[in-house]
């Protein structure tokens, strides 16, 4: 039987194998990390782009096969939460209700916050609740609860007998784009 | 004892293994290069027929349906398309409507200056010109106008968003509607509500952008 080459690698060769491989390695390694965080950015547009479609469409579908004769608004605005109520009378008399309520805490962490409690959102539609979606939390330096999803934009109008509305939402990978608009003219014929 | 044929333990030359690595770090690229436009138009694509589009469409569709809008069928049979105005509702009442609506569901008004600000759609007026574009419900004649872009008429994202659409090859859409029209929105972000001091444009920032949309039209 032949005799095998029994000499092996110089330590030359296993370095310049070894920094091959770890440059490959890293390369790989951003590229995936990359792609897992594109992934979870479009796992949470899929989810708020989900949440915008339902919301817009229950409120919509009422404007349209019903008909918007007049819309009111009660905003209550204090150090705490604030409140708004939006009244959507339609053509046939029916009365819908679009209530939304937002806690902000101090979301930078700061030692004497000045808003000393948790994040809350609340929004319902004719009594029913559509709860924002939770892409999870933090702490202050407080302790108190920070959301990494905000409803940190309510804008109600009601301008030349157009209703225009506005939830903004925040979160720091996505930008303002998948807030809710929903516009609609008041007693068009 | 059998005895074991020799193996060749020369192993490859160095051209050899570089002749290889070449080779697939060549097809590599290739399949890179055709990968990555994807994702672009997948971004993009995001933006075209969004819900907040398709009702804000529909909404103009109705202020076009209104009996109080004439629509210039025969341009529309030469040009291949009209530009949709506001100020060619009769209805004052439906005017003032028709303009408020625009500037809530923010329809692009114009384009880009060199300040770098994109002019609002007026409250008082028919200037600057909102993209409303009202064509044939066949896309094909206005697809080839819009390709064509003889006065730069069209921005390369509108090109982008007709040359996506289908052609729609039937004359009428099932519910009989003969026209459609297209929309293109521009789409100011901001985190926080507008500042009072720039009612008239909008400064344009890195997550601005514009969407589309399309809907049939009977007339």
């Amino acid at each position: 039987m032949k005799r095998l080459n029994k000499k092996g690698m110089t330590t030359v060769e296993i370095l310049v194998s070894f920094v091959i491989v770890a440059v490959i390695s890293s390369t790989i390694y951003t590229t995936v990390s990359n792609y897992a965080t594109r992934r979870e950015i479009e796992s949470y547009k899929l989810e708020l782009n989900t949440y915008k479609n339902l919301l817009t469409k229950e409120i919509q579908d009422d404007l349209i096969k019903k008909g918007l004769l007049n819309v009111s608004k009660e905003e209550n605005l204090t150090s705490n939460t604030d409140e708004f109520k939006i009244r959507f009378t339609l053509k046939n008399g029916d009365q819908k209700y679009l209530e939304i309520k937002r806690r902000l805490t101090d979301d930078v962490l700061e030692t004497a916050p000045s808003r000393n409690y948790d994040d809350y959102f609340s929004v319902k539609y004719n009594n029913v609740e559509y709860p924002i979606p939770d892409f999870g939390f933090s702490y202050n330096k407080a302790g108190k609860m920070v959301k990494d999803l905000r409803l940190t934009n309510v804008i109600v109008k009601t301008e030349n007998n157009v209703f225009s509305l506005f939830l903004g939402f925040q979160h720091q990978r996505l930008s303002t784009k998948y807030g809710i608009n929903i516009v609609c003219p008041i007693n068009y014929q | 004892m059998k005895k074991i044929k020799s193996l060749n333990n020369k192993g490859f030359v160095l051209v050899e293994t570089m002749i290889v690595a070449v080779a697939v770090a060549a097809i590599f690229a290739i399949i890179f290069k055709h990968f990555y436009p994807l994702m672009g138009e997948y971004t993009r694509r995001e933006d075209y027929d969004d819900i907040d589009s398709k009702y804000g469409t529909y909404w103009i569709k109705r202020f076009i349906q209104h009996n109080s809008y004439k629509l210039d069928k025969d341009t529309i049979d030469s040009n291949k398309y009209v530009e949709f105005k506001c100020g060619d509702i009769n209805d004052l009442e439906k005017q003032k409507m028709c303009r408020q609506l625009l500037v809530s569901l923010e329809v692009n008004c114009d384009k880009v200056d060199t300040k770098n600000k994109i002019e609002k759609c007026s409250l008082g007026g028919d200037s600057p010109q909102p993209h409303i574009f009202i064509t044939a419900y066949n896309l094909t004649d206005f697809k080839s106008i819009v390709k064509e872009n003889r006065n730069n008429k069209f921005s390369s994202a509108l090109q982008e968003y007709v040359h996506y659409l289908p052609t729609y090859e039937k004359a009428l859409s099932l519910n009989q509607a003969k026209y459609r029209i297209i929309i293109e929105y521009y789409r100011h972000r901001f985190d926080t509500p507008d500042v009072e001091g720039d009612a008239n444009s909008y400064i344009v920032d890195e997550e601005d952008y514009n969407s589309y949309a399309t809907i049939e039209v009977k007339k």
